[in-house]
């Protein structure tokens, strides 16, 4: 274990929240990439989910995982496509428009999406407050010899 | 922060651990002075140790190689000080007449 | 070291490697805390290290070393980290309190503040008498 594991975890945090934004950014783009519906040639797009997980120190013998703690931050363990199925829309007109004249829009709710996005944006910035935390003490430390 | 090693005379060699000698009738002040050298060398080590494992990324909170460089730096002051008042009295006897 | 060795410092070092823990231990907290079923964890010891400090005078003799002996070597004081089962109000079974978390870094940080000062004034006076010039 070295001092900067407080600085991997928080940092671990900071690129896994930024990763759910890019993905929340890319639904939000992406709410009008329509598809003809049945037609699996010309697929609406589908929204992606993040899946988080949890990152744990392995234990090696003889390694000093002080206090029993291994906890080691938190990464993106994979990137889902939602499998609802599409919003119909019906628009005769559309190039996608399907044999009924119905048009396949992505299940994608914007207001669901700005809320995944705050809860990100918040989770992002608490995680910079611990960083800086971490600096705070890693500091104070180097003090005592002074 | 100024690095301990590098300023400070080292009384002990960075060989290796010196080990304690049993002087055969106990006599006190011998004694405690070996036991008082073992125990300054010990510091230094330790706070040698600790640099080291900074410099690997091995140390778990910087307060400890911190901490050891101080008392390091602390048992050598006292040891320092204590030559000092030894070397002292030690001229004064010498300059007395006889 | 013998100076090194009274309640005092000894109980400074244990505090500074408590708070380190600690702090580690809740950047994990926040970092996961949007991660479903992750359970918080704490770490445990100012309630320990007062229990030491409080049965310190009571040592007795033992027979055997396997009976008890007794109080607790305050040198043998050390944090814990015990894992929350507790279960929140949240739907995605994680029970870490954002807001809580965030006030104990607070305190935390400066705890480890205190006790690194104190420290330094701990070593600072042993200079001094040292030297006799601080």
């Amino acid at each position: 274990m070295s001092i900067f594991d407080s600085f991997a975890i928080s940092a671990s945090a900071l690129t896994a929240e930024r990763l759910r934004l890019d993905l929340i950014s890319n639904n939000i783009a992406n709410i009008n990439s329509t598809g003809r519906p049945n037609d699996p040639a010309q697929e609406p797009y589908r929204r992606k989910v993040p899946v988080f997980a949890q990152m744990l120190k392995r234990v090696q013998a003889g390694d000093g995982v002080r206090y029993g703690f291994r906890g080691a931050g938190v990464k993106m363990a994979a990137v889902l496509e939602d499998n609802s199925p599409p919003r119909l829309v019906h628009d005769p007109d559309h190039p996608h428009a399907g044999e009924r004249g119905f048009v396949a829009y992505p299940d994608i709710n914007i207001v669901r999406e700005m809320v995944d996005a705050m809860t990100a944006t918040r989770a992002y910035e608490a995680n910079v407050t611990a960083l800086n935390a971490a600096k705070d003490i890693a500091l104070q430390a180097l003090e005592i010899g002074r | 922060m100024k690095l301990l090693l590098a300023q400070s005379p080292r009384l002990l060699p960075a060989a290796g651990p010196v080990a304690k000698q049993e002087t055969g009738g106990g006599s006190g002040f011998a004694e405690r002075l070996n036991n008082a050298l073992h125990d300054l060398n010990q510091t230094q080590l330790k706070a040698e140790k600790l640099t080291q494992d900074l410099l690997t990324g091995e140390v778990q909170d910087l307060h400890q190689v911190t901490i050891a460089l101080q008392e390091a730096r602390l048992t050598m002051q006292l040891a320092v000080e204590v030559r000092n008042k030894v070397v002292e009295a030690y001229q004064e006897v010498a300059r007395m007449q006889v | 070291m013998g100076i090194f060795s009274d309640a005092a410092i000894t109980g400074l070092k244990k505090g500074l490697d408590a708070a380190g823990l600690r702090h580690r231990v809740m950047a994990d907290n926040i970092a996961n805390v949007n991660t479903p079923r992750f359970k918080k964890s704490t770490v445990v010891f100012e309630s320990l290290l007062q229990k030491a400090l409080d049965e310190a005078p009571v040592r007795m003799a033992v027979a055997d070393y396997r009976h008890f002996g007794g109080g607790t070597d305050l040198a043998g004081v050390r944090p814990v980290v015990m894992r929350s089962k507790a279960t929140s109000m949240r739907t995605d079974g994680n029970n870490v309190d954002i807001d809580q978390e965030m006030a104990a870094l607070a305190v935390n940080t400066i705890r480890y503040r205190a006790l690194s000062t104190d420290l330094r004034e701990h070593y600072a006076l042993l200079s001094l008498a040292i030297t006799g010039r601080g």
